[in-house]
């Protein structure tokens, strides 16, 4: 396999979902499926346009924010946008929010635009960092500008390797040559497409609506003031989060999947995962050369985690079980199913309460190592209804099953 | 002009939506799904049960608990909830039942509580999470009994919780520590698992190694208007429930240490640790509160483990971790945690003294910085035995 269609196969994946992405230089073109607001660019300037719109929250509040418009409508969190690492990078940001405050394009240790005055144009020209996972988002005022809505994901990819890094530590490059080779990985080494991204978000509606009527609000007061009542997973929340292409992962055991975390909000979080312990391989951009294996880890607000979920049979499912599971003569269906959320439980409610529409997603285990290396994620044609227990009187399925099973 | 709306998903199924919020399936076993008989291990734990507890200024607070039946009620409201203690490769039962409710406090929505063995990684059924699988009721209801499974295949510091409308559940203090230990050495007096507090063994990378003191610290907060609410409080439903208990807003106002509440905390036997030059203390540390909890150990400790998996380990069931090494913690540094994350630390004090240890809490607004509260406690050592 060339090296040039590893660094792609991340960023035909996301054009599947539904979090936005665009995809610049010469991964320009690689988003060939149709999905909501995407764009290629080959050698062109991305246009991003800050616009204000209203954000519908699980319960249908609406909320006042600030968003980046990538041509296709204004989008919460902006579009995940993709470069090659060490590739030209040029994006023209357009202030057109309203009022007179100056707002700026940031890669925290990447680039800066300096101030956009309203209405005005600026060209940010920059040569795609180290690959990894940053995040973009306008600095001034901070945290305000950032949490009424303007940030999002940055990837660069690398140009060779079987990792997400350019120049990994020499533990990580052991940890991905050991998928699929190892005796403690069975199944198949990562594969691009099987990334995830969760952009971590909070959302305050009136303190974003005092921001609407006072244009004084300075950042400090509003991060004192802050009461989110709404936390979401790349902007959705709670039963949405955990049924969205973008945010859950379905697979068979042996497929492991990149998570690139993100949090943009200015509440801490606590990821936990059932199921599996993840391998942390990048803080901040550090490639780790002690990679912890966690079940919680700490997403701190403007921080970026990386962490690889292997994939492995849970482990302590009894051997015995795990074999009935496989020869279907178990009482415990496949998937099972499983959660992933924030432990500050607080970020698990909506409105103050509404549990679990809060800050959580799913991990699905399709069934034991499969005998084809597709990507897990999902598979091709995945009925992601259809194992959740829909049907047509409304029942969960699932508990049906294991009650047959009892009956 | 309008501003544009950036839209929600619609909800296709209400009935499932209800599921996965409120509307929980529930049933009774008397046995796990799929069981393996006989245990090595059969607890038994009863869910709900409420209780008083004192707090320094002679007020009390409400808490729940995960008690255990088989011991005497006089004994029960300990918080947190009872240890529990496995030894490495025990296939674990836990039959698990419901307090019955008194009359005026049922409520037809009342869909029970579970346990989730945080860090264990288990089949659905058994992994306690009902919006996934199902809830354990009151007896009246006839959803009395489930009988949780698994196998404890990686030594390390766990704990348990209910996972229904999970964060007030967990803030009244329906968790409690796990602990899975090693097989001792052939040639030890010891079997695991060891008595809480020392000695016992543990793993630092793939050796085993022995400990004379241990202490399981776990740091929690309280905010007394959240031990106020009804059960099920806050939880979701369909339509949306617009009735705002105002569990999106935490102001602790008690800090605790494995129960203990500070300043209790400085001189509590069981929360102070006590060795002698020369001996090993093992640490086990979990943040149960929904802040950030710094905490700081008086002597420099190394730390060995951290989410139940052995750093440097190369051995385990799915505890495969050699990219990792056991990690210097200088004495007075801060090590900040977030809910759910543990870490094991072994300290070898080389001088007597009193070495102050305990956390620092700050919200988990980090526009917020200061702290707003903390618990301290004590490592004390004595001189060497003569």
């Amino acid at each position: 396999m060339s090296t040039a269609s590893i660094t792609r196969r991340e960023v035909l994946q996301m054009g599947v979902t539904g979090l936005g992405a665009v995809s610049l230089g010469s991964l320009g073109g690689m988003l060939a499926s149709p999905a909501p607001a995407t764009a290629d660019l080959r050698r062109e300037v991305l246009r991003l346009t800050m616009r204000e719109a209203m954000v519908e929250m699980v319960d249908l509040t609406q909320a006042y924010m600030w968003l980046f418009d990538d041509g296709n409508g204004p989008r919460f969190p902006g579009s995940v946008i993709y470069a090659l690492e060490g590739e030209r990078v040029d994006i023209a940001v357009t202030n057109e929010l309203p009022g007179e405050r100056d707002h700026a394009f940031e890669i925290p240790g990447v680039v800066h635009s300096g101030a956009i005055r309203p209405g005005r144009m600026r060209l940010v020209k920059f040569t795609a960092p180290p690959a990894g996972t940053y995040m973009y988002q306008d600095p001034l005022n901070a945290p305000l500008n950032r949490v009424m809505g303007l940030h999002g994901v940055f990837v660069s990819l690398p140009r060779e390797g079987n990792t997400p890094y350019g120049v990994p530590t020499a533990t990580v490059q052991e940890l991905f040559d050991d998928f699929g080779v190892h005796e403690a990985f069975p199944g198949y080494p990562w594969q691009p497409e099987d990334t995830k991204i969760w952009v971590f978000s909070q959302i305050d509606p009136a303190l974003n609506d005092a921001v609407r009527l006072d244009a004084a609000l300075d950042g400090p007061t509003y991060a004192r003031q802050f009461q989110p009542r709404y936390f979401t997973i790349n902007g959705r929340s709670g039963y949405f989060a955990s049924h969205a292409q973008d945010t859950y992962m379905a697979s068979t055991v042996g497929h492991p999947h990149l998570i690139r975390n993100v949090n943009a909000g200015i509440w801490g979080h606590s990821p936990h995962t059932h199921a599996n312990h993840v391998y942390v391989t990048a803080v901040n951009g550090r490639v780790q050369q002690n990679v912890l294996l966690l079940d919680t880890w700490t997403l701190n607000p403007g921080e970026r985690f990386d962490v690889v979920f292997p994939f492995v049979k849970p482990p302590d499912i009894p051997d015995d079980t795990w074999a009935r599971i496989i020869a279907g003569t178990h009482e415990e269906p496949f998937p099972m199913i499983y959660p992933v959320h924030c432990h500050m439980e607080i970020t698990q409610t909506a409105a103050g309460g509404n549990y679990p529409q809060g800050a959580v997603t799913h991990i699905d285990i399709l069934g034991p190592v499969d005998q084809v290396a597709s990507p897990g994620n999902p598979p091709p044609g995945y009925p992601l209804e259809a194992h959740r227990g829909f049907d047509e009187h409304g029942g969960h399925q699932k508990m049906q099953q294991r009650q047959q099973f009892i009956e | 002009m309008p501003l544009p709306i950036v839209e929600r998903e619609d909800i296709h199924d209400e009935v499932h939506f209800g599921v996965f919020s409120r509307n929980v399936p529930v049933f009774s076993l008397d046995r796990p799904l799929d069981p393996i008989t006989p245990p090595d291990v059969l607890i038994r734990r009863r869910l709900h049960t409420i209780h008083q507890i004192g707090l320094p200024d002679d007020g009390s607070i409400e808490v729940w608990g995960i008690d255990d039946p088989d011991r005497d009620p006089a004994d029960w409201g300990v918080f947190p909830s009872p240890l529990i203690r496995l030894a490495e490769g025990d296939l674990f039962h836990c039959d698990t039942d419901h307090e019955e409710e008194d009359e005026e406090e049922e409520d037809e929505l009342d869909h029970g509580h579970s346990i989730h063995w945080h860090g264990i990684e288990p089949v659905t059924s058994s992994d306690g999470v009902p919006k996934n699988s199902f809830g354990v009721k009151d007896p009246e209801e006839m959803h009395d009994q489930y009988i949780y499974q698994w196998v404890a295949r990686d030594a390390g510091t766990y704990f348990y919780h209910c996972h229904r409308n999970t964060p007030l559940h967990f803030e009244m203090g329906m968790y409690g520590g796990l602990i899975i230990d090693p097989h001792a050495p052939p040639d030890s007096e010891l079997t695991a698992p060891y008595a809480a507090g020392g000695p016992g063994y543990v793993r630092r990378r793939d050796e085993l190694t022995r400990y004379d003191v241990e202490r399981f610290w776990i740091s929690d907060e309280m905010d007394p208007r959240w031990h106020t609410l009804h059960e099920d409080a806050g939880l979701g439903g369909f339509p949306f429930d617009d009735s705002d208990p105002g569990l999106n807003i935490f102001e602790p106002e008690h800090y605790f240490i494995s129960g203990v509440a500070q300043p209790l905390t400085r001189a509590n036997p069981t929360v102070v640790a006590r060795l002698r030059v020369g001996q090993t203390l093992l640490l086990r540390i979990l943040c149960a509160g929904y802040g950030y909890h710094a905490w700081r150990l008086g002597l420099d400790a190394e730390i060995v483990a951290m989410d139940g998996r052995t750093l440097g380990r190369r051995g385990g069931g799915g505890a495969y971790n050699p990219y990792s090494q056991p990690f210097l913690l200088p004495a007075d540094t801060p090590f900040e945690l977030t809910t759910a994350r543990r870490f094991d630390a072994l300290v070898r004090p080389t001088e007597p003294g009193v070495f102050a240890a305990g956390f620092t809490a700050r919200s988990i607004n980090n526009g917020r910085p200061e702290p707003t509260g903390r618990a301290e406690t004590f490592i004390i050592v004595d001189p060497e035995e003569e």
